[in-house]
């Protein structure tokens, strides 16, 4: 079965390092993006199933990177 | 809210702009009038004039003279009595007829009129009329103007044409024949006159201009205030609370990995997410720290404790703290020539790294920091000058506020609760100084602090 693939656009890194282990380890194919840009970025390449974005972040800003 | 105070100052604008057009426009019209007025005043004062100089130069009777004065009339009657004389024409053309001489008692209130009408009458001839002396009108003019209060040199001409004259002239008939010429009045500076006798409606319409003007823009400037105050707490809200749900955030995740998802089954997991839960909570009381700090400097209540700094030393200790790791390109230089200055050593250490962590932190990779001491004839100076992107002039007043940060929407490039520039603004006025700061946007920023000792 393919693992759902999640982008994580946070700028937290502590936060999303702890996010990501927790979901690596039941199935999920986690990435993370530290900023709106780079999550843009790595959005229009892979597609990914599920995007949880962070608001307030350098360079792009999660509304910005939504709409 | 923007769209309603926007609306409301359109209305104020247009009351305003309504109530300086009829300001200007009533001005404007009192001006006319009095213009109006003015040349009635001269005409009928040129009027009178010439009143006066027929008066003066015919030979009136002078029984118009005595206390009691009265014409002698010759009255035609039918019949001849032994009273009566008789009237021969020299022309032999009409019979000669009887008359009665009558005295006719004049009442003094119609004695001028009377006096200037026979005046007129020996004046009828054109050559006579031709002959009038301007120099003596123009005399009997002045006085009758000077009785009227106005002073302005004045010249008399005479028109014998009476039709095409332009309409606003002063001019004024010298009898009532057809045949009359005119005597024009021509003023130099009539417009300065009416200025001046005008000035004080015109001063207060001025100062009635001007002070509507002044409060509609006195009432922009509030309403341009309350809605960047409406923004800073806007951006301060959603600011703090993206500041304050970040740790809890942290706090939270690591809790249900350890909690709910067997975290606890791997020990060096567990101490890990431990570690990272003991750093925020740190970062947390630090921040909480911070924040009462500010408030104990404000209300006064932290003592300074002052002792003798070197400096150099100093600076040179802080500036260790940014090169040593990261190699941040940070110049220094005294150029006061002090050595030591008597001053609290925690906290000026406190100022200059909350100063040079900030251009390093908004100024990006390649920004340089320069720490200056200067000679200050009361004290001593610190400048700390970065090139980095600089601060746009209009959010410089506010830097210095509690949690003021300067508004980028959600874009975040550099995290905080805007507390380091207040915190550095009351450690300074704790230490009796003065922070100021001035930034070119794209050029940098330079802080410059002046204290009172040394």
């Amino acid at each position: 079965m393919n693992k759902i693939k999640v982008l994580l656009v946070e700028d937290e890194a502590v936060l999303a390092a702890v996010v990501k282990e927790t979901l690596d380890a039941r199935g999920f194919e986690l990435t993370i993006a530290a900023n709106g840009v780079e999550g843009w970025s790595f959005f229009n390449n892979n597609k990914p199933d599920v995007c949880v974005i962070d608001v307030m972040m350098p360079r792009k800003d999660g509304f910005s990177l939504f709409f | 809210m923007k769209k309603r105070l926007t609306f409301l100052f359109l209305i104020a604008a247009l009351t305003a702009g309504g109530i300086i057009l009829f300001q200007c426009y009533w001005v404007y019209n009192t001006y006319k009038t009095a213009e109006r007025n003015f040349n009635k005043q001269l005409s009928d004062a040129l009027q009178k004039s010439i009143d006066n100089y027929h008066v003066q130069q015919s030979e009136l009777p002078l029984s118009l003279k005595s206390p009691s004065p009265f014409l002698s009339v010759l009255e035609a009657i039918e019949k001849d009595t032994s009273l009566h004389l008789k009237v021969f024409f020299r022309d032999a053309k009409h019979a000669p007829y009887p008359v009665k001489i009558e005295q006719v008692p004049v009442n003094p209130v119609n004695l001028y009129r009377l006096k200037v009408m026979l005046a007129e009458t020996q004046f009828m001839s054109a050559a006579l009329m031709n002959a009038i002396k301007l120099d003596t009108l123009k005399a009997i003019f002045k006085s009758e103007l000077k009785r009227n209060n106005i002073d302005l040199p004045v010249n008399l001409v005479l028109l014998k044409n009476r039709q095409n004259l332009p309409p606003g002239k002063i001019t004024a008939y010298i009898n009532y024949s057809k045949s009359s010429p005119i005597v024009e009045a021509v003023f130099s500076n009539t417009v300065q006159f009416l200025l001046v006798q005008n000035i004080l409606p015109a001063i207060i319409s001025l100062v009635l201009i001007m002070l509507s003007a002044g409060s509609l823009c006195y009432m922009w400037i509030i309403i341009k205030r309350q809605m960047q105050l409406d923004d800073i707490k806007n951006d301060f809200i959603s600011n703090i609370t993206h500041e304050l749900r970040t740790p809890i955030s942290i706090l939270k995740s690591t809790h249900e990995a350890l909690f709910r998802y067997g975290g606890m089954a791997e020990p060096e997991k567990a101490e890990r997410y431990l570690k990272i839960n003991t750093e925020t909570l740190d970062k947390l009381d630090h921040n909480v720290d911070r924040i009462l700090d500010i408030t104990r400097y404000e209300s006064g209540d932290k003592l300074v404790k002052p002792s003798l700094v070197k400096i150099d030393e100093l600076i040179r200790v802080v500036m260790e703290r940014f090169t040593l790791d990261a190699g941040y390109a940070i110049e220094f230089l005294n150029l006061s020539g002090i050595k030591e200055v008597f001053t609290d050593y925690y906290i000026i250490d406190t100022i200059i790294s909350n100063l040079v962590d900030n251009a390093i932190k908004y100024g990006g990779e390649n920004v340089r920091v320069a720490i200056t001491v200067n000679p200050f004839e009361k004290g001593w100076q610190l400048s700390i000058r970065d090139t980095g992107q600089g601060i746009d002039n209009k959010y410089l007043p506010f830097i210095f506020d509690k949690f003021y940060r300067v508004p980028s929407g959600n874009l975040h490039e550099v995290k905080g609760y805007g507390l380091g520039l207040s915190y550095v603004k009351q450690l300074v006025t704790s230490l009796n100084g003065v922070i100021s700061v001035k930034s070119k946007l794209n050029s940098g920023t330079v802080f410059t602090i002046q204290f009172p000792q040394i």
